[in-house]
Parts: structure tokens; sequence; C-alpha cells
């Protein structure tokens, strides 16, 4: 893009402050590659091979946390999509005035609940009726499939974790494709009615155009299950066993660092191991969020509004 | 017109938040002050200099609510406040050594690596005991039965090994409601995240199971046994061990007696080291503190405590308990925290303990003694 | 043809309504469990439960949770203020020069920093601020909620800019507004109320957020205190200590303080919406 001498100079005056993003970033990941050089430098990659938590020993592998962490988000993003899209239709397309109000209100509210009462629902009603009338009958019924071949003792799962984690983002994900959805301008619809397709084929044109910020509300969403700390380690089991059933208790990264980080001090290497753990994490993130934002970008520039 | 409303706004609620400001400042301290003149008929009775230091303290979980309660006694008979963080006995002190809290409450104490690195500088004092209970959930058994548990049961269920309430073992043990014991598979709960009261469970299972239960198995965080055969669960903190027991039947867990009380779980009986089967309570606890060695200066190393307080001799005492300590630097560089600090340890010597909160025990006389000395060894 | 889409029309329409309700079903039990559990315990304080102290184990009487109150609203202030600005003007940057790389990379970044877990932000900022500061201390607090709270302003103010049409800016350049002009007085006015809406939701999100808070904030809770290099404690603090401990009355506080953080939302959100106009494009 040429820019002319204003437009360097409006350029470089947001600069300031838009860089101190960038500032932050690179000094967080800095404090977590330093505190995590030690177990790196000692474990290397077992920490990624294997899985074991025996600080008594000096063991440590972090496979099943990983792995959890991965799923969970990626089951909690699935949830959120499931669940937010046809909300945020409902309350734009068929709700009208106060009705609609006070629906999307709350929507936005419960945003800002804090997510120690969400894991405090989820562990007393959420896991226990997923156990009796999701888990269960799943378990009983497709006994064969391995991913449903254990019997959920507790409830508490990487699938439990996975819904409750995605029920947590829904009123974000709803709000901005709320906002996106409602800023596509009259005359998209008004083109579509008049063609005379149905409100379905209607909807399902001018989703398309907000299709860029539903991804973004999406990858931000899977970023946010991959930190999720408090109702990851209140719902996830904190069992390092790594097992392809989903009923299973299992492990995220932010449990594991929520169990273990009080006493990590008592031995020599487990508070690196831990930060190393939140360094893989937070690459895993970068690289999706990389993909995700040229994803988007591409996109952004196909559609000119 | 807009703009005009939207700067009417802001100025109403600059001037809202300005004022709200002044009258909290005014009136909360009046709120304050009344609450505390009516909790305690006690008049404020130290040095003026010594009121609004503040003392921080982080550490162990444990410890908490009994020092919420000593502080707010403590707050408002001296006027020093005690402000203190449960973030677990490692981060508190590591937040002790970097001189982020002046002193730290650790379930552990100092390991021999740590005590030899400060030697002379730090101290420390097992202050509080308090017991760990092993809790049960077998719908079929009457509430006033009580299941009589070994050691080596106990092992042998978190090991795997037995895997039925009616297992011939327990149902020897336990000859008058043995008939009652269901055949169902047993659920063990054990604490997923590190704690200290893993390490007692796990030290107590070791001294008293005869080699069944080995030492590789003993530490704050372990892998448990029974975890491969699909029936281990884990709870996050006591709060996870406890609502795991109650939502599931057929299960065992072990957790800090106080959640056990306040949540009415079945606490099993425990055979200790003379063959009795107790229950924890003030008596059989004290009773296992009595014989209680300690080095004779809080400057000496502890770490070597847990023996001498797990699986004592005593017809009456309860097997399972363990220390919570509060460490110290010898040399402040504020006088007045020093002062602050030496105040609050002697008020915990003479007053402290009479009112320990339901959960804990008071510690036997020979450490009330340490207490004292360590005060006196605290200087700036 | 004709009947094969009117079928489907219909079909749509039920499947949407019933996920729709399968989403706000759990948020609506959620705000029922609340209230019951938090407005009992609200009536039974009275006003004290707003001025008071938080009760020890053993007292009877419920006391209150100024200390909580002070230190959320101070750190909320602190942080909100500088989320707003750090995120609007890059929502601004990446808007206006979008195929600039400065603009991609604080795009992924802003995703990135989002990953971090919670509570590894509360252990950055031990490191970074309470250590060298020889103490906790609401400033630290407030870094680090600002580091959280980032990530979410700037997706949602960057997309609410993005969604004004070109149109608008456009017609600014061709009557000789500067860059900066037209985005002060026409991109921002038209995105007025989604503007509005973020802030709310970012404020939303600082004032619950509990895992960023446990190793940075101090959880004091003997005295209010007003200032921020003092070590502060949080609603969500004190709701995530008490409820994980064993003893009813402390249950009963966390239960009152979640329900007095519902209230509040409600009370400001209500507030900010009635205000701010939407502007229909």
């Amino acid at each position: 893009m040429i820019m002319t001498r204003k437009d360097k100079l409006f350029f470089i005056s947001l600069l300031p402050l838009s860089s101190s993003l960038l500032a932050i970033l690179i000094l967080s990941i800095a404090t977590i590659a330093l505190k995590s050089l030690d177990s790196l430098q000692i474990f290397g990659f077992n920490l990624l091979t294997s899985s074991i938590w025996n600080p008594e020993k000096g063991i440590y592998g972090l496979l099943a946390p990983l792995i959890g962490s991965v799923i969970t988000s990626i089951l909690a993003v699935f949830t959120a999509l499931v669940l937010s899209l046809p909300l945020s239709i409902i309350i734009v397309e068929y709700l009208r005035g106060i009705v609609k109000n006070i629906v999307s209100s709350i929507v936005e509210l419960m945003g800002g609940m804090p997510t120690i009462i969400y894991a405090v629902w989820a562990s007393q009603y959420l896991v226990p009726f997923l156990k009796e009338f999701l888990m269960e009958p799943l378990h009983n019924t497709f006994k064969y499939i391995p991913l449903f071949s254990c019997r959920p003792i507790t409830g508490f799962s990487i699938f439990a974790t996975g819904l409750s984690i995605g029920i947590s983002i829904i009123p974000y994900v709803t709000t901005i494709i709320l906002e996106a959805y409602q800023s596509i301008p009259l005359a998209y619809r008004e083109a579509c009615y008049g063609i005379g397709a149905t409100r379905y084929e209607s909807i399902k044109i001018m989703l398309s155009l907000a299709r860029p910020a539903i991804i973004a509300a999406l990858i931000l969403g899977f970023a946010r299950s991959l930190g999720e700390t408090t109702i990851a380690a209140v719902t996830v089991g904190n069992s390092m066993y790594l097992s392809s059933c989903l009923f299973a208790p299992g492990y995220t990264v932010s449990a594991l660092i929520a169990s273990q980080f009080a006493n990590a001090y008592l031995y020599p290497y487990a508070e690196s191991v831990l930060y190393a753990s939140i360094l893989f994490v937070v690459l895993i993130s970068v690289a999706l969020s990389f993909y995700g934002s040229s994803i988007i970008i591409r996109w952004r520039s196909k559609i000119v509004v | 017109m807009n703009r005009s409303i939207v700067i009417a706004i802001l100025v109403v609620v600059a001037i809202v938040t300005i004022s709200a400001y002044y009258i909290l400042q005014y009136y909360v301290p009046q709120a304050y002050r009344r609450y505390e003149e009516s909790s305690t008929s006690t008049p404020i009775t130290t040095t003026i200099q010594l009121q609004g230091i503040v003392l921080q303290g982080a550490g162990a979980t444990f410890v908490y609510p009994q020092i919420a309660e000593w502080a707010r006694r403590f707050q408002s008979r001296y006027g020093v406040q005690i402000d203190y963080q449960s973030v677990g006995s490692g981060a508190g002190q590591s937040m002790f050594f970097q001189k982020v809290v002046d002193f730290a409450c650790s379930d552990p104490p100092l390991s021999r690596e740590n005590w030899l690195k400060y030697n002379g500088s730090v101290i420390q004092i097992p202050w509080l005991f308090g017991p760990v209970a092993i809790v049960y959930n077998i719908p079929e058994l009457p509430r006033n039965a009580v299941l009589k548990l070994d050691a080596v049961a106990i092992a042998k269920i978190y090991k795997g090994e037995i895997v039925y309430w009616d297992d011939e073992y327990i149902k020897n043990l336990n000859l008058d409601i043995a008939g009652l014991l269901p055949h169902k598979e047993i659920v063990a709960v054990y604490r997923s995240d590190s704690s200290g009261t893993t390490e007692l469970f796990t030290t107590f299972l070791y001294k008293a199971s005869n080699s069944v239960w080995t030492k590789e198995l003993v530490g704050k965080s372990i892998s448990w046994p029974v975890e491969a055969f699909g029936r281990g669960v884990g709870g996050k903190g006591n709060e996870g061990v406890t609502q795991n027991v109650i939502q599931t039947p057929y299960s065992i867990g072990y957790v800090e007696w106080s959640y056990a009380i306040k949540n009415n779980l079945s606490i099993a009986a425990i055979r200790n080291a003379a063959g009795n089967f107790v229950l924890p309570s003030k008596e059989t606890l004290e009773e296992a503190l009595k014989n209680l060695k300690i080095p004779s200066s809080p400057l000496e190393d502890f770490s070597k405590i847990l023996d001498s307080v797990i699986y004592v001799s005593g017809d009456k005492s309860y097997p399972i308990l363990g220390p919570t300590h509060i460490i110290l630097w010898r040399r402040y560089d504020d006088p007045k925290k020093a002062e602050a600090l030496k105040l609050f340890l002697k008020w915990v010597a003479e007053e402290g303990y009479n009112y320990v909160i339901e959960g804990y025990i008071a510690p036997p006389q020979n450490v009330r003694e340490l207490l004292i000395k360590a005060l006196e060894l605290i200087a700036s | 043809m004709y009947s094969w889409r009117k079928i489907r029309e219909k079909l749509f329409i039920c499947i949407i309504i019933l996920l729709s309700l399968l989403a706000i079903a759990p948020i609506i039990h959620l705000v029922i469990v609340v209230s019951i559990n938090g407005i009992a315990i609200f009536v039974k304080a009275g006003t004290s439960f707003f001025t008071g102290l938080p009760p020890t184990p053993l007292s009877e009487e419920i006391g209150g949770i100024a200390p909580s109150i002070i230190g959320t609203l101070l750190m909320t202030m602190i942080s909100l203020s500088i989320t707003i600005t750090l995120a609007v003007f890059a929502a601004i940057l990446t808007t206006e020069f979008p195929k600039n790389s400065i603009s991609v990379a604080i795009d992924a970044i802003a995703k990135s920093l989002a990953s971090i877990p919670t509570i590894a932000v509360s252990m950055i900022v031990y490191t970074l601020v309470v250590v060298p500061m020889k103490g906790f201390s609401a400033l630290a607090g407030s870094v680090a909620l600002t580091i959280i709270a980032l990530p979410y302003a700037y997706t949602y103010f960057s997309m609410v800019l993005r969604s004004v049409p070109a149109i608008y800016r456009e017609a600014a350049f061709s009557v000789a507004m500067s860059r900066w002009s037209a985005v002060i007085r026409v991109l921002i006015p038209i995105a007025r109320k989604g503007i509005a809406v973020g802030v709310l939701m970012t404020m939303a999100r600082i004032m619950g957020e509990t895992a960023a808070l446990l190793f940075t904030a101090g959880r004091f809770r003997n005295k209010v205190s007003f200032s921020p290099t003092e070590p502060a404690d949080a609603i969500p603090l004190l709701i995530f200590d008490y409820i994980l401990s064993p003893y009813d009355i402390w249950h009963q506080v966390a239960w009152g303080a979640t329900a007095l953080l519902l209230l509040a939302y409600i009370a400001i959100f209500f507030a900010v919406k009635l205000i701010v106009k939407e502007v229909k494009l």
C-alpha cells in the first residue's frame, strides 16, 4: 500500500501504543522461556514423549496434559459453535423489541461471570447431569468405538471439561457473531429477499459475509480454552493416564499447573517443567493463530463491503 | 446536543465516584471499628507504634482458616494486621525466601538441603497439628456403624489388590457388620494435586503396612497403582476428594479432618500401633502428641519430624496426623515488624491455643516452649 | 422443489430453536442457582454486606466484603483504562492498515496472548512485578488483568471497527478530512454502540477474572485499602478462597458475593445500553 506522508504520520502515531501489545507478549514469552530453560536442557524432548508426573523421583513427561489441552479446546470450540450460532441467529432474526434486548443482555452478562462460579456449577450440576444423560447412554450404545469405550465413574473427564469450557465461552462467541451479523448492511438482506430466497437461505448467505468475524471469534475461543484454568482444574479428573477414551479422566496444562504449582518449589525441576508446558501450549497457539489470521485476512480482502 | 449530554453524564459520573471515594474512606473504617468493638471487650493494649503494621504471610491452605480466626482476634487486641495467602506450602516457601512475605506456613518442614543453605538464619516451629481422616461412602451401612480398617487393608485397596468391599480381609476386621458389606468395587479417591495430606497418608501406609506399601510410593504427589485398574479417581484439593466421595457410592478417600466433619462424611476407625481401632478426636490426637520428639531449638533441622508423629505408640493415639510449620527469619530489617512478629508468637503461645477451631489440634507443651524460645531469637 | 424448500425452512427453524434453547438453558440455570444461593444471603446480611469485613470460620454473622468490593473497583478501573486504550489503538491500526505486516503480527499476537493459561499470567506478573516490588499490590493485579483482557478487547474492537462499511470512510476522505479526523469523527461514532458493548464485556471479564489474581493481588481482607501499591483483595478471589473451604459460613459469603457481582453487571449493563444509542446502517 502506498502511503502518503500524512498516512505515514498516522501510522507512526498509532505505533507506540499498539506495539506495547507486542512488547507484552515478548516479555511474557521471554519470562516463560527463561524459566523453562533448566528443564528443557535436562529433559529435552523426553517431556513430549511420555506422560508421568513424579517429582519425588524427578521424572516428568507432559504428553497427557498437552494432548488433553488440545482436545478439550477442540471440543469446547465445537460446542460453542454448535450452540452459539443458532442462538445468535434466533436473537437477530426471530426476536423483536424488549425480548431481544433482554435475551442479548443476559448472554452478554454471562460473559462476565467469574470462571470459578462456572467451575463450581459445572462440577456440582453439569457433570453429574452429563454423566447420567449423555456419557452413560453413549457408552452403553457405542461401546465398540474406542472414543466411548471406558465407563465414566465420576463423569470428570476430558469430555466434561470440553463441554464445560464450551458453555463458558458461548456468551463471548455469541456476542461477536451478533455484532458481526447485525452490521451487515441492509442492502444484502434486501437483495436476498428480492430474489425470493427463504429465511434459511438468506441467513446462510449473510452468515458467509460474517464468516471472518466468526472464525476470529472461534480462534480466540480456542486460545481461551487452552488457557482456561479454574474450570479445567475442577472438571478434568486430573489423571496423567493417556487413554483414547473421551470419558476417562485426563489432564490439561492449566489444570496441571493449578494442581502442582503450589508445591513445585519444593522439588528441583518441577517449576521449570511447568513453565516448559506453558511454553509448548503457547507455541501451539501461536502457530494456530498465525495460520488462522492469514486465512481471515485473505477472506477479508475478498469481501468488499 | 449529543455531545453536551455525554459531557454532562461524564461530569455526573466523576462527581459520584469522587464523593463515593470520600464517603467510603470515612464510613467503612467506622463500620470496621464498630465490628471489632462488638467482637471483643478487651481494650487495645499495646504500644501505639505497633498499630497499623501489616504482617504478610503465605503458605499452606491447611492452616488458613485457623490463621483467619487468630488474625481477627489478634487484630482486635493489638491492632496489628496479618494478611495470609493460601498459595500452597511450596509457593509460600518460595515467596518467603524471595522476601515477598514476612513469614511462611508450610506443611512440610524445610528440606535438609534448604535448611543447610539457610542454617542459622531461619526459624521453624511446628505450631499446629491436624489429622487426616479416612472417609468412605457405603450406602448399605447404617449411619452409626463404624468401619474399621488398618494400614494393610488401605494399602491393598490403593494398590488395587483388594477389589470389593466384601473382601475377606475387610470382613475379618469388621466382624460385627461383615454381613452388610456389599459385593461392589471399591472406588479409591486420592489427591490429584501435590499435597501435604497425601504425604501424611502415604507415610502412614509405609510405616504401618508391613512393606505392602513401599517407600517409593511415599510423597506429596505420586502415581497411584489403583489408577491403572480404572478404579481410582483424583480429586483436586480436599474439597475435590470430599465431593468425589459424596457423589460416588462405594468410594473411599482421605481428607483433612475439618472437611470430614463439616460435610458429615463417614469416618473409618484406624488401627494404631497398639492394635486398637481409633477415630480422630481431641483425646486420641492429644494422646498421639504426648510423646512428640522435636529438636530443642527452632534453629535446628526439622526434616525428620514426620517419623515421630505418625503411627506412634499409645493405646488411644490416632495414627495419621501431621504438623504444619511456621517459618520466620531470625533477623528482620524493619524493627517494628520484628516486634509485631514476636508479639504474635507470644500471643499464640499464651492465648491463641484457646481458640483452636474444629479440625485442628493444639500442640503439646514442648512446642509452646519452642515458640517462646523462637520469639527470643527474633531480632532486627 | 418448492415444497422441499419449505420443509427445509421449517426444519431449520426447529433445529435452531432447539439448539438455542440448549445453549441458553445452562446460562439460565446458572443465573437461577446463583440467585437462589446468593440473594438469600444478601437479605440476611443487609447493608453491612457492603461495608463490613469477612467473617472468620467460627463467627456467626455474615459480615461483609467491603475490602473485596473496593479492591475489585480499584483494579478494574486501572486495568480497564489501560486495556481499552491499548485495544482501541491497536484495533484502529489494524483496521486502517490491514495488509501491513505489523497488523498481521498484532492480530496473531492478540490471539496468542489469550492462550497463556490465566494462572501462568499470574505467575509471570509475579516474577516481573511482585518480586521487584517486594510485595503484593493492586497494581500487580491490574497488570495481570490487563494482559488477560487485552486479546478480547482487541478482537471485539477490531471486529466492530471493521463492520463499518467502507463507504463512510470514503465519504470522509472525499470532504478532505485527515485520517485521524475520519477515525475520530466518523468511524468511532458510527460504531459507538459496539464499542460501548465491547467496553462492557471487557469490564465484566476483568471484574470476574480469578486465576490472574492468585499470585499478584495479595488477598488482603482485613482492611479496606485504596492505595494501588498495597496488597488488595478482589471479589472473585474471595469467592475462590471461600468456596473451596469446608466452612459453611464462608460458602454463604461466597454465594452472596457472586450474586452481588451479577447484580452489579446488570445495573451497569442496562445503564450503558440505555444511554448509548445504536446507529442503524
